[in-house]
């Protein structure tokens, strides 16, 4: 097969295109093969989501139980081992199992789509990384399986995570767990950037990418950088458990310390890298349904970066309690305030949205306007918490409890769940119905409420948080109830919306292209959207190409039904990275079962590393190497070969 | 809409130079890895200031040990980006010479830092320093090792004949990765080697 060096990419009509067959380029083989072997960024998306809610239930499950426990004084439902591994499970599996990854799946199914490009930068890396996800999110839990769980909490305090306070396998399976999901986000993380500068659209320069995108590339970038910390902080852990090392042994010059600033240098970035893409989707969802674009569009996406940016500076705030000088206690302390800054832009500029648009009350603009509030106050608690006096009363407290929830379920789950209503109808053709959504919408906000507004009274009136149980007399016996009503009342929200996507996946209305009438580029394509997502490949004008000539700001106009037809194969474009001018076409791999073949060889070579069975380790090194140098081998279709140039 | 020249132009397609994504994504490895490596001396620096002046061994390791593996590394270094031109010219022979001579280069390094690691008067289990030495040292084994993996596997496709001035992203990108690994081993070189035989 002969593969040209360059080219003038051939423009066409959607028409023409039509004839060309695209969808036999595109399509991933149906069956078992075509399962294991796809690289198609739809399909990978929607396994993150489906995935990551499969975690979310068994998380709430686990919070579930424990508010059983805490519904009364001195109820003995779980001993406090048991109860130890559900809150550590709990914290776990929804911070890292399904808070990072159902945004990682919307980023992944949606940003082609939003781009205007037929798939991901590197698409069977894309693959890789959901591999791993499931791997790694799967050994964390064998170990649960096998009263192996963490028990320390989710930031897994040492000396109490060390061997000598902790025997027994639970910290190794986290430990290695977390080091093998840090490899899934790295390589997640590093397509999205990667994409985000270089496939997007032609004429989608840097001032016309949705807000969405960079939430999502602001996330992405962090996690490049900060994932390797937590990475090193369970890598260091295992070898003092397992090797008997001494970064975290005081009594031979370790110090518990390194492991707090190790954790939190990471896990501060990480609680904004899994809020700003969910914000980024009330950005999205907001201006649709207020019929108008975001208000302060700049500001907005330049707040998203420098909320990054202050809050690689903040983790020492979380270290509070811990005996640090007091100057930098009075640093952290200010950043931490100052961070308040770039948060309240995106929700003034949300506030402004609303107030100047004209509202379409939908089950998604519910969810996304309640983001607000929850947002607010979420924000107003952890800002009093950024104050260091305030902080030494509150640490350790139900109020911190409070806090955290309202800012990982107001704008982690309730965006996510707004941006399910508002995408469904992209990824299944079919509308999710509105009258059982309101109920769903209501039912949760409630019960949310009820559970977690109280909640900070709790930690005011001095109810330590990770008890497993608290005697009678102590004044939360009426909150403590309260907590676990709402809780229930949560949950039930949670089911109205598994029915309401159970029932609607049969019997909802037909979508159609764009349900909405919403602005970008995801809704020109069909719902749900062809293996090759767009006939040709746009030319884009503006930062709303659907809205263009109802908004009349400029003459010029996006080119969608004429555009690039790449079909010499899977071809995509790439351009520039700041004023998107075509730069070259690029070649897309095939669909391999290089990535899957890959998590497994890890998979085993952890599961080596964790029993000692060092041979197992190394034949799952082999498995890696081999499936790296499969992947990596210069192929002549992806003009990687010099003989490309001969033919 | 952007000006129609700029839409129509001729584009290169598939793999090449700075444009590839094998490119961007071997510079993105190195973010995350200059991360990795920065946690680490971070990690040392922070455990060498709360010890004080007990930090370190007796016995420091050794200058005989640390010189001749910095100049093998920055030999490698060197050859490294002959064989990057070599590549760029199409001149194969120079290419897996210059790989070859790299291979080598790194083998010796590896040889010398395991022989090291034997005639240290510590051990990982002795101290919090010991730990971080070889902790440290050992991270940037392992990325030699990989490093000569990736050496190799250049040197088959450039033997394969599928190398060129036109498709030349493997040697770079080896080149690259092998370029950042030696620099992180002269900032282990200087902290680990240097400064606790002048102090």
């Amino acid at each position: 097969m002969k593969v040209q060096l360059q080219r003038v990419p051939e423009i066409g009509t959607v028409a023409e295109a039509a004839q060309l067959n695209l969808d036999a380029i595109w399509r991933t083989e149906p069956g078992i093969g075509g399962w294991l072997s796809t690289v198609d960024h739809k399909e990978i998306g929607l396994r993150y989501i489906v995935t990551a809610f499969a975690f979310l239930l068994a998380g709430g499950v686990e919070a579930l139980l424990m508010r059983l426990q805490l519904s009364r004084p001195d109820v003995a439902l779980f001993t406090p081992e048991q109860y130890d591994q559900l809150f550590s499970m709990h914290g776990v599996t929804m911070i890292f199992l399904y808070a990072m990854p159902v945004l990682s799946g919307f980023s992944n199914y949606l940003w082609p789509l939003i781009f205007g490009s037929r798939d991901m930068a590197y698409p069977r890396l894309n693959a890789l990384s959901y591999w791993i996800y499931l791997a790694a999110g799967l050994f964390i839990y064998v170990g649960f399986a096998m009263g192996a769980g963490p028990n320390d909490g989710w930031f897994n305090y040492v000396p109490y995570a060390s061997r000598t306070y902790n025997p027994g396998s639970g910290m190794d399976f986290y430990s290695l767990g977390m080091i093998f999901l840090g490899i899934s986000t790295t390589v997640g993380a590093v397509n999205f950037v990667v994409t985000f500068l270089r496939t997007r659209a032609p004429g989608m320069s840097i001032n016309r990418v949705p807000i969405f995108a960079w939430g999502t590339l602001t996330a992405s970038a962090a996690n490049v950088m900060v994932v390797p910390a937590v990475s090193l902080a369970f890598f260091l852990l295992w070898m003092d458990r397992q090797f008997n090392t001494h970064f975290f042994d005081v009594g031979q010059g370790g110090q518990p310390l390194l492991w707090q600033h190790l954790f939190w240098i990471f896990a501060h970035p990480w609680v904004y890298a899994i809020v700003l893409p969910a914000m980024g989707m009330v950005s999205e969802g907001l201006p649709t349904f207020c019929r108008r674009p975001l208000v302060g569009y700049t500001p907005v996406a330049l707040s998203t970066v420098a909320t990054m940016l202050i809050g690689f500076g903040v983790w020492v705030h979380h270290m509070f309690a811990t005996g640090l000088p007091t100057v930098s206690l009075s640093l952290f302390s200010g950043v931490s305030i100052i961070i308040a800054v770039p948060s309240a832009v995106a929700v003034f500029a949300w506030i402004a949205t609303i107030w100047t648009g004209r509202p379409r009350v939908t089950v998604p603009f519910l969810f996304f306007a309640s983001t607000i509030v929850l947002f607010v106050i979420g924000g107003v608690s952890g800002f009093m918490c950024a104050v260091v006096p305030v902080d030494w009363q509150l640490t350790d407290t139900y109020f911190i409890v409070a806090h955290i929830h309202y800012v990982l379920i107001g704008i982690n789950l309730f965006p996510v769940i707004g941006g399910i209503y508002y995408w469904f109808p992209k990824m299944t053709g079919r509308m999710l119905s509105e009258r059982l959504g309101a109920w769903n919408f209501w039912v949760m906000f409630c019960g949310f409420n009820l559970a977690f507004f109280p909640m900070h009274l709790t930690g005011l009136w001095g109810m330590p948080r990770r008890i497993y149980t608290y005697p009678p007399g102590m004044g939360w016996t009426m909150l403590n109830l309260t907590t676990t009503l709402g809780a229930f009342v949560l949950a039930l929200g949670i089911l109205l919306l598994l029915l309401n996507i159970a029932i609607s996946l049969r019997d909802g209305a037909i979508a159609g292209a764009n349900p909405w009438d919403a602005a970008t580029l995801e809704w020109s394509t069909t719902s749900p959207p062809p293996s090759y997502n767009f006939p040709v490949i746009p030319i884009i004008a503006s930062r709303l190409p659907l809205w263009e000539d109802r908004l009349n700001d400029t003459a010029s106009r996006s080119s969608l039904n004429e555009g690039y037809i790449l079909a010499h194969g899977r071809e995509t474009m790439a351009i520039r990275a700041v004023d998107a001018l075509p730069d070259m076409i690029l070649k897309m791999p095939q669909d391999s079962y290089a990535p899957f073949v890959l998590a497994l060889g890890m998979t085993g070579g952890f599961a080596g590393l964790l029993t000692h069975r060092w041979w197992l380790a190394i034949i799952g090194g082999l498995i890696i190497f081999g499936a790296l140098t499969a992947w990596l081998w210069p192929e002549v279709e992806l003009g990687e070969q010099a003989e490309a140039k001969r033919g | 809409m952007a000006d129609a020249n700029a839409m129509n132009a001729e584009l290169p397609i598939g793999s090449i130079g700075r444009r590839s994504l094998g490119w961007w994504g071997v510079v993105a490895l190195i973010a995350t890895e200059a991360a990795l490596f920065s946690y680490l001396i971070f990690s040392y620096l922070y455990l060498a200031v709360q010890v004080g002046p007990n930090w370190g061994s007796n016995i420091p390791p050794s200058l005989s040990y640390g010189i001749p593996m910095t100049v093998l590394l920055v030999a490698n270094s060197l050859t490294m980006w002959l064989a990057e031109k070599a590549a760029t010219r199409a001149a194969w022979p120079t290419l897996v010479a210059s790989m070859t001579l790299s291979l080598i280069f790194v083998i010796g390094f590896i040889v010398f830092e395991v022989s090291d690691w034997f005639s240290e008067s510590f051990t990982p289990q002795t101290s919090a320093y010991g730990s971080a030495f070889f902790v440290l040292t050992g991270f940037h084994l392992a990325h030699c090792v990989a490093g000569a993996a990736m050496i190799v596997e250049v040197i088959i496709w450039a033997l394969l004949g599928y190398i060129d001035e036109s498709r030349s992203v493997p040697v770079m990108v080896a080149a690259a990765y092998w370029h950042f690994t030696d620099a992180v081993w002269i900032l282990l070189f200087v902290l680990l080697f240097v400064v606790p035989n002048v102090r």
